[in-house]
């Protein structure tokens, strides 16, 4: 079976490489990324050593999890948000169809949990309208393919395949050689329709703090705010290795991700504790005025907790899908995460998948991994990355 | 050289005299590889790669790096006499294979097992400590025995022990080795021997610790990805300079393959072969 796995997948990178969009798409764009972020991390030493209490707040957490959730369980009932709990992917899958129904208009921010879980599939089997409004994210759900970053997922696409997914697939009126912007603006008519008739937001969560029971979300386009505040029911499916102990932790934690994508400072971050509500009107509390009637927030487990015993695969729970070591790893810079699970690819995207599909698959992977350690150095919080990927390499041949 | 009772022995750990065969193993790999109907059996490609006798049967070495592995080999012993460093150089200990590769494919009880032969025989011989050629060799025999064994071989890199015994007008970038720059931390060394050498040394935005892979751990498993990553790297160092410096003959052979194949010429040169004048 092992040997099986690790053939699929090298034919699926030989397919890659051959692959002249894609080529030219990572060839192009990726270098300038990787340098990017490294200039704009040796100007701000600040950040790096907020890096390091993000590794240390994370390391906490990771050790105190079923602690965290518990709390987390508790401080979002005292916000009047509904806590849900998965454990697995077909749990969660439950969860939205029981939430959102049949027959709706859903609005999806990008999320690699929701993605991981197959949410948007299952909505749209049971009948629903279901729409990504994170520009790449849309892009990949009109290819019909899998995000190849976790902050840039449509990387691999030239502006030529753009203005034909938006022209065949949504009927846009664009060409190639529209400027970049005219495309934008395109979208954001066909999206704002979309949000505004909205019944349902689903979001991820870049961060939950399990004292005040307050989600962090973090964006440049605006759209997880359409998201989370226009439609009159929030779900948000969040990985239970995101909750750390406060608030503070949280801001911290998005802040060295925003930093280590390339995005700092952050054009917004959205805090969620709860549903909207006024008291104007005789001084009494009163739940939905310009946001969600409804929150509801469902922690995901799904290979997680496993993952946090096992004493090497722990270390990777840590991460906090920057996507920097994805932009620094040359395997990714050729095939991008065709080096990679249904979901997670590129170095952390192959233990991510050990963790969420299996640690068979995982491994097969790992054989893929140059060991050369560039992600080691990229990590913001210290995940020894390469060494996780050689411990898969060593199950995958012990399992032969 | 040989068994003078010096206590520190030469070790090469073969990866130079290897890369030849290497060399014509990743053409064979690289036709099974999209063949029609032929099972994928990279796996056991590597378990072939990895025993220089077997693979010896299956391909020519190129003769061409057969003289260039010898002419480095050379320029080093040379390197280390010059500096007065004292060493033994005994054939059947010197030239004994790490394991390195069994170590970066996962085959973790293979490698113990060779571990514990390549300890063995060092120590019954007297030795305490090696004197290394190659980053792969060197971090293998003291950080890859260290973890399987509970105790590695002390080692020191001939770099540490040598100055330059060569004076050259050149100008060169240079490519520094994964391992040397990320797993054992030697990045200055080689620069201040190149400099001592007169080598006027340019540098490629992904250097030091954020130098990038040749590509050569996925020669056994998967030569066309391989050759993209190593194709990526000298389109890099070709844009740097016509002449890079390399200093891992792993590093040495994927980037000579990917420059012919990719039709970007650059001059490769060992750091060896620089500072010691061949």
């Amino acid at each position: 079976m092992s040997d099986e796995l690790l053939e699929g997948y090298a034919r699926a990178i030989l397919r890659a490489l051959e692959d002249p969009d894609l080529q030219e798409a990572l060839h192009t764009y990726v270098p300038g990324s990787e340098e990017r972020v490294r200039r704009f991390l040796e100007s701000r030493p600040d950040i790096v050593q907020l890096a390091r209490e993000v590794k240390a707040i994370k390391e906490y957490s990771i050790a105190h999890m079923d602690e965290l959730i518990d709390e987390a369980m508790r401080s979002l009932k005292s916000v009047n948000a509904v806590p849900h709990y998965a454990a697995d992917a077909r749990e969660a899958r439950e969860l939205a169809l029981s939430l959102v129904g049949r027959g709706k208009v859903v609005v999806m921010s990008k999320s690699m949990t929701a993605e991981e879980l197959g949410i948007r599939e299952a909505l749209e089997e049971a009948g629903n309208e279901v729409w990504e409004t994170d520009l790449g994210q849309l892009l990949v759900q009109l290819e019909g393919g899998k995000p190849m970053h976790s902050i840039a997922p449509a990387i691999h696409m030239t502006v030529a395949r753009v203005a034909q997914l938006l022209r065949d697939r949504l009927g846009l009126d664009v060409s190639p050689s529209d400027a970049p912007q005219q495309m934008v603006a395109k979208v954001r008519e066909f999206l704002r329709s979309k949000f505004v008739s909205a019944d349902v937001g689903i979001s991820g969560g870049n961060a939950l703090a399990a004292r005040e029971g307050a989600l962090l979300l973090v964006e440049n386009e605006g759209n997880i705010r359409m998201v989370t505040n226009l439609p009159r029911l929030h779900i948000a499916f969040v990985g239970v290795e995101k909750l750390v102990p406060t608030m503070l932790d949280a801001f911290k934690v998005i802040l060295v991700q925003a930093a280590f994508a390339g995005l700092y400072p952050p054009t917004y971050v959205s805090l969620i504790a709860g549903p909207s509500s006024t008291g104007d009107i005789g001084h009494r509390r009163v739940y939905g005025a310009h946001g969600p009637v409804e929150v509801h927030v469902v922690l995901v487990d799904h290979g997680r907790r496993a993952a946090a015993k096992d004493v090497v695969l722990r270390e990777q729970l840590r991460c906090i899908r920057c996507g920097y070591c994805q932009f620094v790893c040359p395997v990714w810079g050729q095939v991008a995460n065709n080096w990679g699970g249904s979901t997670y690819g590129g170095p952390m995207g192959v233990n991510w998948t050990a963790i969420t599909e299996g640690v068979d698959r995982g491994a097969a992977l790992a054989m893929l991994c140059l060991g050369c350690g560039r992600c080691d150095v990229a990590c913001p919080v210290e995940i020894p990355i390469s060494g996780i990927l050689a411990d898969l390499k060593r199950r995958f041949t012990s399992s032969l | 050289m040989g068994g003078g009772g010096s206590g520190r022995l030469l070790f090469t750990g073969a990866l130079y005299q290897l890369v030849p065969y290497i060399e014509g193993t990743v053409e064979l790999l690289r036709s099974l590889e999209r063949a029609e109907g032929v099972s994928w059996a990279a796996l056991r490609a590597a378990r072939v790669a990895s025993r220089r006798l077997d693979l010896s049967l299956l391909v020519r070495p190129d003769p061409e790096l057969v003289e260039w592995s010898r002419r480095v080999l050379r320029s080093m012993a040379r390197l280390l006499l010059a500096s007065g460093a004292e060493f033994d150089y005994v054939p059947e200990l010197s030239d004994m294979y790490s394991g390195a590769l069994l170590r970066d494919y996962g085959m973790a009880e293979a490698f113990r097992r060779h571990a514990e032969r390549v300890v063995r025989a060092v120590r019954s011989a007297g030795y305490e400590e090696l004197i290394v050629v190659d980053p792969h060799t060197m971090d293998t025999v003291t950080r890859g025995y260290q973890e399987v064994l509970g105790e590695g071989l002390r080692a020191v890199n001939y770099m540490e022990l040598v100055r330059p015994t060569a004076r050259r007008g050149l100008a060169a970038t240079v490519h520094d080795s994964c391992v040397y720059a990320r797993k054992l931390g030697i990045v200055d060394r080689p620069r201040e021997l190149l400099r001592e050498a007169g080598v006027n040394v340019t540098e490629v935005s992904r250097s030091g610790r954020w130098t990038y892979c040749c590509g050569g751990p996925l020669e056994a498993l998967l030569p066309s990805l391989a050759q993209a990553v190593a194709a990526t790297r000298v389109r890099e160092l070709a844009g740097a300079g016509d002449t890079a410096i390399t200093m891992c003959p792993i590093c040495y052979v994927n980037l000579r393959r990917a420059s012919r194949s990719s039709g970007v010429p650059i001059r490769l040169l060992d750091l060896a072969e620089v500072i010691g004048g061949e």
